[in-house]
């Protein structure tokens, strides 16, 4: 009886995972119409605004949030948690202002693929993986720092393709950056208290790997989606 | 022997990601989003043409098609005002020209919602044109002064959907019912 028990939590979880995976797909992630409407109208300072677009950007953003949910999955204590937030903070932070600053044009779809393959590592790493099939080890907490310079420059190509105006565009970008931070706070505060739960069932252990797995396969989906959307544009 | 099932199960587990990714891909997202369908899935889904966005590129008008052409003369100082009776969404292609320069005002008023108005374009000019779609019910079209000291002939241009046009002039005003472009 208690053996059917996993397998059905990560059915649920996989499920989950696919459709939020294939509804947020749908729009590629890149800003909504009537937001790109207003960052392209706009010129000055607005502070709440951008606020307001960053957190909805990370809130939304679900190859953000996967990675998020992989670099948290085995977290338990909070001030781990906080230290790897914060090198992801720090990470996103220093390649999205610097990238719109000195306007450095990356490829989108590369970018959103590098994106997607962090997740993959991520999971891989979650399921032990890189410990076991070679012998150099990674220090994580590197790897979060680095795959969030990376995120930072999809933020920041995301952010150029609305051709901000130059007037308050530091100040913009520090709202959009703030924006980011709280948005990254709600959606972490949630998957936080989800996993506490989850952590907490009996059937965490044997559902742990397989959920990384299904996490895996999502970010192979994000990939592939990407690479096939680039040749496409291309 | 442990060491050797987790290797294996990890194999396992990474492969089968990978073949889900790409099956999930060629089975729901290509047909979805890209418009391709290799497996004949998007059909069996209806997720054919679901990223389709012919919606931005076409606007079906339930209103008859209507041309309309008038003539305006204007003396020093004189002016008048032309609109047409349109329903939210309703388009219309218009073009002017007059042989002196007037100052004009393309602007709406809203029926429904009490001195609401809006002002889309003004300025001066002898001639003007281009593609206006009604943003509400009401009243929509043109001001137009002659703010010289030569009579000016303005020739006015439109075809769309409206329900009537109405000139004011004078203090008063008069109704005009353009026809639709084929009777039936």
């Amino acid at each position: 009886m208690h053996g059917g028990l996993p397998i059905k939590h990560a059915l649920l979880l996989l499920t989950a995972l696919l459709s939020a995976t294939l509804v947020a797909g749908a729009q590629a992630h890149n800003m909504a119409d009537g937001d790109a409407a207003f960052v392209a109208g706009n010129a000055g300072a607005a502070v709440f605004p951008f606020i307001y677009l960053g957190a909805k950007h990370m809130v939304t953003g679900y190859d953000h949030l996967l990675f998020l949910a992989g670099v948290v999955f085995f977290l338990s204590r909070p001030g781990q948690v906080i230290q790897y937030v914060t090198l992801f903070a720090i990470g996103h932070s220093i390649t999205l202002i610097a990238g719109v600053l000195a306007n450095i044009q990356v490829n989108a779809y590369l970018i959103d693929a590098i994106i997607a393959l962090s997740v993959v590592y991520k999971a891989l790493e979650n399921m032990g993986a890189l410990q076991r099939l070679g012998r150099w080890h990674p220090d994580t907490r590197l790897a979060v720092l680095v795959f969030g310079l990376f995120h930072g420059f999809g933020l920041a190509t995301s952010l150029q393709e609305l051709e901000l105006h130059p007037d308050g565009l530091v100040i913009n970008l520090i709202s959009f950056n703030v924006g980011v931070e709280i948005g990254q706070i709600i959606a972490l505060s949630l998957i936080v208290a989800a996993f506490s739960v989850w952590r907490r069932q009996p059937s965490f252990e044997n559902t742990a790997f397989i959920s990384n797995a299904a996490l895996m396969c999502a970010g192979f989906v994000l990939l592939i989606y990407q690479l096939t959307a680039w040749q496409f544009a291309s | 022997m442990g060491q050797q099932q987790t290797r294996r199960n990890l194999a396992v587990a990474i492969s089968a990601a990978f073949i889900a990714a790409i099956a999930i891909f060629v089975a729901i997202i290509l047909p979805a989003e890209f418009g391709r369908d290799p497996l004949g899935t998007g059909r069996v889904l209806g997720l054919s043409g679901v990223s389709e966005t012919t919606a931005d590129a076409l606007d079906a008008q339930l209103e008859f098609h209507k041309t309309d052409e008038v003539e305006f003369i204007l003396e020093p100082f004189q002016s008048l005002e032309y609109k047409y009776l349109m329903d939210e969404g309703n388009g219309l292609v218009y073009s002017w020209s007059a042989d002196g320069e007037l100052y004009f005002d393309l602007h709406a008023e809203n029926i429904t919602v009490e001195d609401y108005e809006e002002s889309y374009a003004e300025g001066d000019a002898a001639r003007d044109m281009g593609v206006y779609q009604a943003a509400f019910n009401g009243m929509h079209g043109w001001f137009w002064e002659n703010r010289g000291f030569e009579t000016v002939t303005l020739r006015f241009k439109t075809s769309g959907f409206y329900v009537n046009a109405t000139e004011f002039r004078g203090g008063g005003s008069s109704d005009r019912s353009p026809a639709p472009v084929f009777d039936n």
